[in-house]
Formats: C-alpha cells, sequence, structure tokens
C-alpha cells in the first residue's frame, strides 16, 4: 500500500462526533522537510536543554512531531532574564526549497520580561509549506508577548504550532494577525502550571478566496488563581473556510480560577465555510467560565446605522473588517512590526489609516 | 410655508412588529425651518423619525414620501442620508477599532464620492470639536466606545455639523443630558441653522433644548396623527398645560 | 473551610419495586438473525417489517460503537433479553388490567393523572402496550393514538409504512439499527389537519424483567395547521444486571402546525439510555422539546431537529442532572435547511457526587438556509471538585446570511446568592436547594401543572438536602 504520510494535527482534546469532521485535521505533508530560514535580531541565544522544551505540549500536538526532525537538532534558542528586561526581539521567518520548518525556544527566567515578533514574509515561491515551531517556558513572575504576523503568499500552506508553559505568576501573552494570503493551520497550546499564572490571545484574521484556516487552541487551567481571556475576531470572504476550536479545561484542582473566550466572525462571502467548537471541560467547583461565539453578517442594527450615515452594506462590513484589525494593530506596540502590518494589510486589503 | 417643500409627508401609515403606529401623517418641511415634533411618549413620533429614514423594520403600509422634490418611500437608507436627511440617534452604535475622525471620514466621502482632503478635514473636525466644546482626544477615540451618554450625543451632533445634511431628524436630543450637555448640544443645532441653513425636526416631549432656539412650527403628535399645527407660542402652551387636552378623545 | 450541602440523591423508594416475572415468554439471550426471525413471527410482522428487521441486524453487527462519549462497557448485548411479553392482551379500560401490573401504574400515580388532565394514556409494560384509551371527544376529532403493532396492521398501515424509520435510519448510527432489528411497542399518534388537542397526550414506559431491553419506538405526524402536545415518562426498579434503553422517536411536523415533546426521563442507575430522536419541520412548523434528564447510568440523548421549510422553527429547554455513578451526555442537534429557519437551545445541568454531565451540540446551517437565526445558551452549575460537566458546542454555518450566537456559562452556587437568602431567614442548605431548583426552572415551567406528579416530585427530591 502507499505510503500516505498523513499527520494527525490540532485534535480536539475532548473529541464530538465524527460526522462534524472537526476532531482534528489531517495534513499530507511529507515530513522530510529542510531547515527554513531564521533571521533573529537582538535577544540572548541560549543553548536549549530538550529535555524541558520536549515536555512543554503544543496545540498541534505530537502528530506534528515528524515535521520537526531537524530543527530539534539545531533549533534556536532564547534567552530572556535580568539582563534584557523589556527587549523585544524580531524574527524573521522564510521558507526554503519546497517545504521547509524551524524551532524556536524561549526560555523566560523568573522576573524577566521579553517581547518576541516573528514574522512570516510572503517568501518566495516555489516554496511552498512551512512549519514553524514556539516553545516557550515562561518561569515564575516572568512576562513573555509573542506577536505573531502571517503573511504568506497565495498558495502556501503554513503550519503555526506554539506552546507555552507558564509556572507560578507567570505571564503570557499571544497577539497574532492572519493577513497572509496562504492557508494557515494554527495550534497554541498553554498549561497554566504554577498558581496565579495567565494568558491572554488575541487573534484576527482575515480569510479570502480559497484561504483555509484551522485553528486548535488549548488552555490548560491546573494551579490556583490561573486566568485566561481569549478573543478572536474575523472575516471571512469568498469561499474561505475556517475551524476554530477552543478548549478551556479547568483541571481539577484549578480553583479561583476563570477562563473567558470570545469569537466573532464576519460573514461576508457566499460560500463561506465556518466551523466553531468553543468548548469548556471542568472538574473544579470554584470557577468561572464562559465562551460566546457570534456568526453571521452584520446585525439589522449596525447596517442601519451605518446607511444612516450614507454608508451602504458593503463599505459597512469593509470598515467593520478594518476595525477589526485596528484593534490588534495597536496592541502591537513595536514601530518597525507596525509598518510591516501596516504595509501587509494595505497589500490585502484596501486600506489606508490616515 | 414656502411653496418649495423640501420634505412632504403624505398621509403616512407605519408598522412596526406587526402594529400599527402611525396613522395617516401629513407633514410638511420647506428649507430652513425648524419645525419640532411634540407629544406624549409612545404616540410614534420616534417612529415617524425611523420611517423618514427608512429604517426597513418600519413597514409603510401607506401615503409617501417626497425628499426635495423626489419620491423616497421606496429608497434604501443609505441613499436617503446621501440625499441629505440625517437621524440623530438615543443610542448609537459602539464601533471598535473605528475612530469617531475616520468614521466620520467614510461617510463624507460616501457622500461626496470622492476622497476627502486629509488636512482640511482635519481641521474643520477640529473646528467643529471646539464649537461643541468637545475634548479633541475624542477624535481618535473609537466610535462611541465607552462614551458617555452625553458623549454620545455630542458626537451626534458633531456628525450632523460635519455631514451638513439638508433635513436633520433629532430625536430627543436632550433626553438624559445634563445642562451644560443641554447647552452644547443647543449651541451644535444653532450652528447647523447658521452655517447649512438646513431644515430641523426636533424630536422632544421635553423643551430645554428649544429655548435658546428659533423654532418656525410646533406639530402635536397623538396616538401616530398630527393633530395640531401652531408657531412657536405651541411650545410655551404645551410647556404649560401639557397634552392632557388631547388625550381625552 | 467552606460548608458544603449534601445535596441527597434521588429518592428511588417509589420507583424500586418490581413484580415477579409472569412473564408469558423469553426469547433466547444474544442478537442473531434466528432470533429477530422469531421475534417478528411472534408480532406477527407484515412481510416488509421481517425483512427491515433483519437488514437493520446487519447494520447492526458492522457498525462501531461510539469513541468520542462515555464508555458503554458495562453493556453486552448477550445477556440483553430483548424481547418479554407480559401476560395480557392489550385492554381498554383500566379495569380489566391485571391486578398486579395494574397495581404498578397506580403506584406511579398514573390513572389519577390521567383522568385529571391527560386526553389519553398508553402505558408500556415491558415492550408491550398494556393500556390504551384515547378519550372520546379527542378521538372524534379524528386524532389517531395506537400501538405501533396496531398501526402496522390497521387501517394507517401505509402511512406508517412510508414513515417508519425514514427519518432515524439504521445506518444512521449502530443503536438505530439496533433498534430496528428488535423494536417492540410504542406509539402511533396522527393528529388530521387543523386540530388542535388541547389537552397533553401521554405515554408511559416500564420496565421490569431484569437484563432486558426497551425498544419501544414513537411515531408522531403532525399534520398541516395542527397542534399537539406529547408527554413521554419513564422510569424502571433496579437490577443489578445491567438494563439498555434503545428508543426511537420518530416526529413529523406539518406545514404550520406545532408540537411540543416534553420528557421527564428517571430511569434508574444501572440504565444505558441510548435513546435516538428526531423531529423534521415543514415550513412555517415549529417543534418544542422539554427535556429533563435525571436518571439512567449512562446517557446518549441528543433530540435533533431537521428545520426543512421555510420558516420552521425549532426550541430546546432543558435540564440535565448527573449525580453519583451517573455520566450522562445529552444536548441537541439542528440542521437549519430552508431559509428564514429559527433555532433556540435554553439548557442546564447540573453535576454532583461525582457525577458527569456533558451538553454536546450541533448547529449545522447550510448554504440554503438564509436568514437563518440560531442561539444557544448554556449553563452549568458545579456543586463540587469530584463531580465533572463538559460543554461541547458544535457550528456549521455555510452561508454569510445568518446570525448564529452562542454563549456558555459554568461555575458554581454563588455565595453571595447564599448570603442573601440567609439574610432573609432561610438555613444554608434550604437556601442552597432554593438556588438549585431555580436553575432548573427552566424546564420545570414549561411543563402542565397537572402533568404526572413525578416531575415536580423528582425535582423537589432531588434539591432537598441535608448536611452531612
Amino acid at each position: 500500500m502507499e505510503q500516505r504520510d498523513e499527520i494527525m494535527i490540532n485534535a480536539l482534546p475532548s473529541k464530538t462526533w465524527h460526522w462534524l469532521r472537526m476532531n482534528e485535521t489531517a495534513l499530507s505533508w511529507k515530513p522530510d522537510l529542510a531547515l527554513c530560514q531564521t533571521m533573529i535580531e537582538g535577544g540572548k541565544p541560549t543553548e536549549i536543554l530538550k529535555e524541558t522544551a520536549q515536555k512543554i505540549e503544543t496545540g498541534a500536538g505530537s502528530g506534528a512531531d515528524p515535521l520537526f526532525r531537524e530543527s530539534e537538532e539545531e533549533g534556536y534558542g532564547i534567552l530572556a532574564d535580568q539582563t534584557n528586561l523589556g527587549e523585544t526581539v524580531r524574527v524573521i521567518i522564510g521558507n526554503r526549497e519546497e517545504g521547509s520548518e524551524g524551532s524556536l525556544y524561549i526560555q523566560a527566567e523568573k522576573h524577566a520580561d521579553i517581547t518576541v515578533v516573528e514574522t512570516f514574509p510572503a517568501g518566495e515561491m516555489p516554496a511552498k509549506r512551512l512549519a514553524y515551531r514556539t516553545r516557550v517556558h515562561a518561569e515564575a513572575e516572568s512576562r513573555v508577548r509573542l506577536v505573531q504576523v502571517f503573511m504568506q503568499g497565495e498558495g502556501t500552506e503554513l503550519l503555526n504550532d506554539i506552546g507555552c508553559v507558564c509556572e507560578q505568576d507567570a505571564h503570557f501573552e499571544i497577539l497574532q494577525m492572519v493577513i497572509g494570503r496562504g492557508d494557515l493551520y494554527n495550534g497554541i497550546r498553554t498549561d497554566l502550571k504554577g498558581d496565579g499564572s495567565d494568558v491572554q490571545i488575541a487573534i484576527g484574521y482575515l480569510g479570502q478566496k480559497k484561504q483555509l484556516l484551522d485553528m486548535n487552541l488549548v488552555v490548560n487551567h491546573l494551579g490556583k488563581k490561573t486566568n485566561s481571556f481569549i478573543q478572536v475576531d474575523g472575516t471571512l470572504k469568498d469561499v474561505a473556510q475556517k475551524i476554530f476550536r477552543g478548549t478551556i479545561d479547568f483541571k481539577n484542582g484549578s480553583s479561583e480560577s476563570k477562563g473567558a473566550e470570545t469569537e466573532n466572525v464576519l460573514l461576508l462571502g457566499d460560500d463561506v465555510v465556518n466551523k466553531t467548537i468553543p468548548v469548556i471541560l471542568c472538574a473544579e467547583e470554584d470557577v468561572e467560565g464562559s465562551h460566546g461565539a457570534t456568526i453571521g453578517e452584520l446585525d439589522e442594527d449596525t447596517l442601519f446605522y451605518f446607511a444612516s450615515r450614507g454608508i451602504c452594506a458593503e463599505v459597512a462590513e469593509e470598515i467593520m473588517t478594518k476595525g477589526k484589525m485596528e484593534v490588534l494593530y495597536r496592541k502591537i506596540q513595536d514601530a518597525a512590526t507596525e509598518t510591516l502590518v501596516e504595509q501587509q494589510l494595505a497589500e490585502v486589503m484596501e486600506y489606508d489609516r490616515a | 410655508m414656502s411653496d418649495k417643500q423640501l420634505l412632504d409627508v403624505k398621509d403616512l401609515y407605519v408598522d412596526v412588529e406587526e402594529k400599527s403606529i402611525l396613522h395617516g401623517v401629513n407633514l410638511s418641511i420647506g428649507e430652513g425651518e425648524t419645525h419640532v415634533l411634540m407629544g406624549p411618549n409612545g404616540t410614534g413620533k420616534s417612529t415617524l423619525g425611523y420611517a423618514l429614514m427608512g429604517n426597513p423594520k418600519y413597514h409603510i403600509q401607506n401615503g409617501e414620501i417626497w425628499f426635495q422634490g423626489k419620491n423616497i418611500t421606496e429608497e434604501p437608507v443609505n441613499e436617503r442620508a446621501k440625499a441629505g436627511i440625517f437621524l440623530s440617534f438615543q443610542n448609537p452604535l459602539e464601533v471598535p477599532g473605528v475612530t469617531l475622525s475616520s468614521f466620520i471620514r467614510n461617510a463624507l466621502e460616501q457622500k461626496t464620492g470622492k476622497r476627502v482632503k486629509l488636512w482640511d478635514y482635519k481641521k474643520e473636525l477640529e473646528k467643529t470639536m471646539e464649537l461643541l466644546q468637545m475634548d479633541p482626544s475624542y477624535a481618535e477615540r473609537d466610535l462611541n466606545v465607552g462614551f458617555s451618554g452625553g458623549e454620545k450625543k455630542k458626537a451626534e451632533i458633531l456628525q450632523l455639523l460635519m455631514l451638513k445634511p439638508a433635513l436633520a431628524i433629532l430625536d430627543e436630543t436632550d433626553s438624559g443630558l445634563d445642562v451644560d450637555a443641554v447647552r452644547t448640544v443647543s449651541a451644535g443645532i444653532e450652528a447647523y441653522q447658521k452655517t447649512c441653513k438646513g431644515s430641523l425636526l426636533i424630536i422632544t416631549h421635553s423643551t430645554k433644548i428649544l429655548e435658546s432656539l428659533s423654532v418656525d412650527y410646533t406639530h402635536v403628535m397623538v396616538e401616530g396623527k398630527i393633530i395640531q399645527t401652531g408657531d412657536a407660542s405651541l411650545v410655551d402652551v404645551i410647556n404649560e398645560e401639557g397634552f392632557g387636552k388631547y388625550e381625552t378623545e | 473551610m467552606k460548608e458544603k450541602t449534601y445535596v441527597e440523591d434521588i429518592d428511588r423508594n417509589i420507583y424500586d419495586f418490581k413484580d415477579e416475572e409472569k412473564d408469558a415468554y423469553k426469547i433466547k439471550a444474544g442478537l442473531t438473525p434466528e432470533i429477530v426471525e422469531q421475534l417478528s413471527k411472534e408480532k406477527h410482522d407484515p412481510a416488509w417489517m421481517q425483512t427491515f428487521r433483519l437488514e437493520s441486524l446487519q447494520i447492526y453487527n458492522n457498525m462501531p460503537i461510539p469513541d468520542w462519549g462515555p464508555s458503554i462497557e458495562g453493556l453486552n448485548m448477550d445477556n440483553i433479553v430483548t424481547y418479554v411479553r407480559p401476560n395480557t392482551k392489550m385492554k381498554a379500560k383500566w379495569s380489566d388490567i391485571p391486578e398486579d401490573i395494574k397495581n404498578t401504574f397506580e403506584r406511579l400515580g398514573i390513572p389519577q393523572a390521567e383522568r385529571k388532565s391527560l386526553a389519553g394514556v398508553g402505558a408500556q409494560y415491558d415492550s408491550e402496550l398494556v393500556y390504551h384509551n384515547v378519550r372520546a371527544e379527542v378521538a372524534e376529532k379524528g386524532v389517531v393514538y395506537t400501538d405501533m403493532e396496531s398501526a402496522l396492521n390497521g387501517e394507517y398501515a401505509d402511512m406508517v409504512k412510508k414513515h417508519f424509520m425514514k427519518l432515524v435510519r439504521p445506518n444512521d448510527h449502530k443503536f438505530a439499527a439496533l433498534h430496528g432489528a428488535v423494536w417492540s411497542g410504542g406509539s402511533f399518534v396522527y393528529v388530521p389537519p387543523g386540530v388542535s388537542v388541547e389537552i397533553p397526550l401521554q405515554s408511559y414506559f416500564r420496565l421490569n424483567a431484569p437484563g432486558a431491553g426497551q425498544f419501544e419506538h414513537t411515531l408522531i405526524i403532525v399534520d398541516e395547521g395542527a397542534d399537539l402536545h406529547f408527554i413521554e415518562g419513564c422510569s424502571a426498579p433496579k437490577y443489578n444486571v445491567a438494563n439498555l434503553h434503545a428508543g426511537c422517536v420518530e416526529l413529523y411536523v406539518g406545514k404550520n402546525a406545532k408540537l411540543r415533546y416534553s420528557t421527564i426521563e428517571n430511569w434508574s442507575k444501572n440504565m444505558y439510555n441510548l435513546n435516538t430522536k428526531r423531529a423534521t419541520v415543514a415550513e412555517g412548523g415549529t417543534i418544542e422539546w422539554v427535556s429533563g434528564s435525571f436518571g439512567s447510568h449512562v446517557s446518549y440523548l441528543y433530540p435533533m431537529s431537521i428545520l426543512k421549510g421555510r420558516g420552521a422553527k425549532m426550541e430546546f429547554t432543558g435540564v440535565t442532572f448527573a449525580g453519583k455513578g451517573q455520566n450522562l451526555d445529552t444536548g441537541a442537534k439542528v440542521v437549519h435547511a430552508a431559509p428564514d429557519t429559527s433555532s433556540y437551545m435554553n439548557t442546564r445541568s447540573i453535576s454532583k457526587d461525582g457525577g458527569i454531565s456533558t451538553f454536546r451540540s450541533s448547529v449545522v446551517v447550510t448554504k440554503e438556509a438564509e436568514q437563518a437565526k440560531s442561539a444557544v445558551s448554556c449553563q452549568s452549575l458545579m456543586l463540587d471538585s469530584i463531580s465533572r460537566s463538559d460543554t461541547i458546542p458544535a457550528m456549521d454555518i455555510r452561508t454569510r446570511k445568518a446570525n448564529v450566537g452562542h454563549e456558555a456559562q459554568i461555575g458554581s452556587i454563588s455565595d453571595d446568592a447564599v448570603f442573601y437568602l440567609m439574610s432573609r431567614g432561610m438555613s444554608e442548605e434550604d437556601a442552597r436547594a432554593c438556588i438549585v431548583s431555580g436553575f432548573a426552572d427552566n424546564v420545570s415551567k414549561e411543563l402542565p401543572l397537572e402533568y404526572a406528579i413525578e416531575m415536580n416530585n423528582l425535582i423537589r427530591l432531588e434539591m432537598k438536602g441535608s448536611i452531612g
């Protein structure tokens, strides 16, 4: 029988009916990928302790491990400690050959404070596939911000895999702007191990033409008084497809924790496919969990307000879509990245930030 | 009334959620005129405002609306706005990610069909905000997000002055405003009357905001019909006597 | 250390009584084509039904057990005696039924309820309908309410054949196939066009023999413009051997018709409740589900609605209470397959004493379902930290012209609320009981007041606690 390299990624921790086809995603990527190009500006390089790194589980899951064989041996490591508090490290990742992959490990020592910006530019054809895995270990009371800007070109596929473990009172923040034209498989897993740790995830996306966006977010609340906040805002046009899986899991022992997840999707295309599955798993009494999802076109009241100012539905939709991106844009707080994002937004939709 | 009517409402019957609210409203507003529409709560005043703007939830069962010599009864909302009708909202929408400034600019561009000259635009916006005693930082704040009631109203009046419509329908503009805000909004309306020479339809059941304005006509609406029309003095009469005498019918 | 209220398990004494087995007949345990043939012969099935059963058996044997829900390891089909027929033919009058069988229903309060408020009662005792009575006036309007067997062979035979397991097909899942092979008993209801049945019709099930399975089939057809409320309630005594319930409910709601289907499920703690319920709604029609799940050891229950016609509507109100030893996986499914359709789900779930409650749903909006509206709201209450409560809602939207909203909350009883009630004189135990009772009111307020005392009784019993 023909060897079909089907790699299962982005699996739901708690499966549901198979006919929905949301439990996981099958990727038919050949696992022999070259090492991608990684340019790192700033930051302190560090040796990666393989044991610690491998223990950090990621959103795409161990199913994706075969894709990262090269970078397991030769990945990059960044150290954040007292000597580089508040630094912003810029990482630019470029595809190579037909398929490539890379890994980055971020070790944040106690009380460290670091921002890492990962940019995935359009790249040159025929580079078709890129897999990138970022693992973060946030020690006690450290603060790690990860900003990712996806600008991959049309017809390409990108697998972005993130895993993070937060120790006591550590704080992990992710900001993702999905504004490329290619397909994106996005897995994010955060284990809030230490008491008082928290994670904030903000994702904005625009899916158009035949784009596929496949997301799997998992937050495990293990420690007490842990906190998670996930906000996903996006627009789908044309025949774009998107699946969003978001799991908040309150493990037994995570008392006094809070988890909240919100998803808003604006549907603008006649043939879009939107799949959403926001999951809350709970084995602990004293917690607060909530999720909300709003899917569809602009509601009547919104349309009426815009129209009363002379703005027709189509333009209103454009303005709302830009608005979503704008909210995220303001959070970037890094001039170089802002410029990059502005350019990309102008490219991908008519955008004018005056 | 002048011969050329800006707005002509002919025998309008309007339903909302299968309830009949307006029962044959007739109203004419000429260019540059200021009309006041008063009446007890729930009689259909706001309904008239929404129907004139064209809110799809308000179904016109009978009658017509003519604006600038054209029958706009079937026209979509945004076309009416571009033609020059403006409706202020009591609880305007919050739009995160879209600043007050960029929203108004977008509206202007839709109206004129042309790109707006940024520099000129910003100057005018600044000037107008000063007139309304609005903190200039609000221009870069997201539209209505976190605005207090008074600030929302000011933002609405700001839009009025920037968009310069031929007809401004202001719905209960002074509801819930503090004294300072009432004064500011009146100032805004006055500015509108002077600079735009536009027509106004002020819908209200309280008269504080009218004190410093010149009113041409006053209408009283009861149970979906305009039952009396008078001049500015009618406002004082209603202030003294209330609507009691109209309700017994 | 917070004082905890111990909320007692449902007082099951009312239900835990069994009659000696005077059963006329028992099929050999286990599932083979021979057994199915035998069964079919005993029931005097028409030829097409026998073929149907055998085909279903084949499908059953070829399908896997679901791997995404609670484990049903404790269920061994070879041990389940599928068909038991009691010692009596169907009777029309209550007084004609054998004493001990009558006693069972007397103790459960059925005849009183029937006399007072219900239009007709069908009662199932171990796979056969023992008693049927449809009130004269309802029958006069042309409403048909009979047992499935009669319907198969009587004047409605064609209508039944046309609809039987066309909505829930045997190849939908393993236990639908099982049902297709060994179904027995159940009700057939037909409401003619324009007829409004003012008083609810009720059906009642009871399992008695050890290891018996219940496979009743309910088929309800509400014709154009008609209106019906149907209530289903069930109970079973406790046995050590696993009990299985793989029933099937098929509901056809016609144009501009309305059907309300209420269920209070209180099977005993060894029951495997693998029930399948499905409704199809035509243009302008409405299906309302009211569902209270309190019993069973394991439950798989997701009433599904297919909104086929323009403007069709679905409302689902449910409460699930998972206590010790229970793993209740419940929810609802809806498919918007036409324009202007709407669906609303409002569910509450409570977990305590190690119980596991899972809310599982799906909202599918097809490309044709323009202007579809869907709102799902689910709330979960955890009463301790040894229990589980999971929420797994899925949405699949394929048109831009839709408005789909979903919200869920999970938490525990608010200390502020308890404090407030106590400051008004309630004991802590009563305060917590009161709050939980209020939490379940989304369902209790949807049921007719005179309905089987059982439901209100259940909620009260479960909510009452004792410190200990």
